[in-house]
C-alpha cells in the first residue's frame, strides 16, 4: 500500500496509445509503474514512442513521474521530469469519484491529468485544460493495456 | 461555553514579493491546506464537546478549516459578515500573478478554484446555504447579499434566507455590532470565526 493506495492499481507495465487532439497525431508508447521508497512512493516512466518503435534517441520522450503521498496535505504530490524538454511539472492529486485527478494551476489556466475507467488490464487517461475559469477542454487522450 | 481558538500565528507570512509553490497560484496555498486540517480538527472537537468555537485570526483563509470542522457534524450554512467578499476565482479574476488564499476564501469554501484548496472530505458549504452581510463591493455573488441597517432586522433577514440549514457558521471579517447577538439567539450557531481584516 502506498499512501492511500491511490495509484496501486496502475503498478505494472502498460502499452499505451496516445492521441494529441490539437495536432491529430497518434502514437504508441509505454508506461511502467512501480512502488518505490519502501512503499512511500510510486515511480513511473513514460516513454513515447514505444521502445519498440525505431526512432533516434532525440525523438523519444522518456519522462520520470514521482508520486508521493503527503499525509499533512492529504494529497499526492506529483512531479514529471521530462528528458526531452527538461521541463518539470508539479501537480497535486486526489481521487474524485471514480477518477484520479492530478491538477496544477499556472498563470490563467488550470490543467488536469485524469485517470479514468481503471480496470485490471486497461485504463484511460486524458489531459484537460480550463482557461480563465472556462469550460474544460480535452487536449490529449490515452488508452492503456497491460502487457 | 465559548471556546476561543487563536490561529493568528497559524497562517504563513511571506514578507516581500511572494512566490507560489509549484502547481498553485496561491503563495500560501500549501500552508493553508495543511492548517485547514489542523483548524478543522480543533473546531470539530470543540463542537463535539458541546462548546462553541470562536476562532480568531488575521487571515480570512481560516474560514476553510472552520467550515471543514463544523461540517463533520452536520450540514452547515455560512453567514459571511463584513469586510470584502473574498470571492476571487478563475471565472472573475486574473490569476496570472500569485495571490493570497484569503482573497479567495469564500470562493474556495463554495468549491470554486484549484483542487489544492477546494477538494476536501465533503463539501464545505453549498451556495444555497450562504448569506453575505455587508456592503456590496461590486463582486457578483451567487448567493444573497444584504446590507446592515438595524442589526436585529439584518439578523432576521439572514434567518429568513437560511430557513432549513440545521447549523450556522458565522464568519466576521471586521465588526458589525449587534448582528451576532441576535443570530446566536436562534440557537443554531455552531461556531464563529473573526478576522481583523488586516490581511483581507
Amino acid at each position: 500500500m502506498n499512501g492511500d493506495g491511490l495509484f496501486d492499481p496502475l503498478i505494472g507495465t502498460w502499452r499505451t496509445r496516445i492521441h494529441y487532439l490539437t495536432s491529430g497525431r497518434e502514437v504508441d508508447g509505454d508506461w511502467e509503474f512501480g512502488p518505490a521508497l519502501d512503499g512511500r512512493a510510486v515511480l513511473d516512466v513514460w516513454r513515447v514512442p514505444s521502445a519498440t518503435v525505431p526512432v533516434p534517441d532525440a525523438d523519444r520522450e522518456v519522462g520520470l513521474c514521482v508520486r508521493i503521498w503527503d499525509p499533512r496535505l492529504r494529497l499526492w504530490r506529483f512531479t514529471f521530469h521530462s528528458t526531452a524538454t527538461t521541463t518539470v511539472i508539479s501537480m497535486y492529486a486526489r481521487a474524485i469519484g471514480s477518477e484520479i485527478i492530478l491538477e496544477r494551476a499556472v498563470a490563467d489556466r488550470i490543467e488536469r491529468w485524469v485517470f479514468s475507467s481503471i480496470l485490471p488490464d486497461t485504463f484511460a487517461w486524458r489531459s484537460d485544460v480550463s482557461v480563465r475559469g472556462g469550460e474544460w477542454s480535452t487536449v490529449q487522450t490515452l488508452t492503456a493495456r497491460r502487457t | 461555553m465559548d471556546v476561543m481558538i487563536g490561529v493568528a500565528d497559524a497562517m504563513p507570512r511571506r514578507p516581500g514579493a511572494p512566490e507560489s509553490p509549484p502547481g498553485t497560484r496561491f503563495h500560501d496555498g500549501v500552508a493553508v491546506r495543511e492548517h485547514t486540517f489542523r483548524i478543522a480538527d480543533t473546531v470539530s472537537a470543540t463542537i463535539g464537546a458541546g462548546d462553541l468555537p470562536v476562532v480568531t485570526g488575521d487571515d480570512s483563509a481560516i474560514l476553510l478549516g472552520c467550515l471543514a470542522g463544523a461540517g463533520r457534524h452536520e450540514r452547515t450554512g455560512l453567514v459571511h459578515i463584513g469586510g470584502g467578499a473574498d470571492f476571487r476565482h478563475p471565472g472573475n479574476h486574473d490569476f496570472t500573478e500569485p495571490g493570497a488564499a484569503a482573497d479567495s476564501s469564500l470562493a474556495l469554501a463554495t468549491g470554486r478554484g484549484e483542487l489544492l484548496l477546494t477538494d476536501w472530505p465533503g463539501t464545505l458549504v453549498a451556495d444555497r446555504d450562504v448569506v453575505r452581510v455587508g456592503d456590496d463591493d461590486g463582486t457578483p455573488l451567487p448567493f444573497p447579499t444584504i446590507g446592515v441597517t438595524v442589526p436585529a432586522t439584518t439578523a432576521r433577514r439572514v434567518i429568513e434566507l437560511l430557513p432549513d440549514v440545521p447549523a450556522l457558521w458565522i464568519h466576521v471579517n471586521g465588526d458589525v455590532p449587534g448582528v451576532l447577538t441576535v443570530l446566536r439567539e436562534t440557537g443554531r450557531v455552531v461556531g464563529i470565526s473573526i478576522t481583523t481584516g488586516s490581511r483581507s
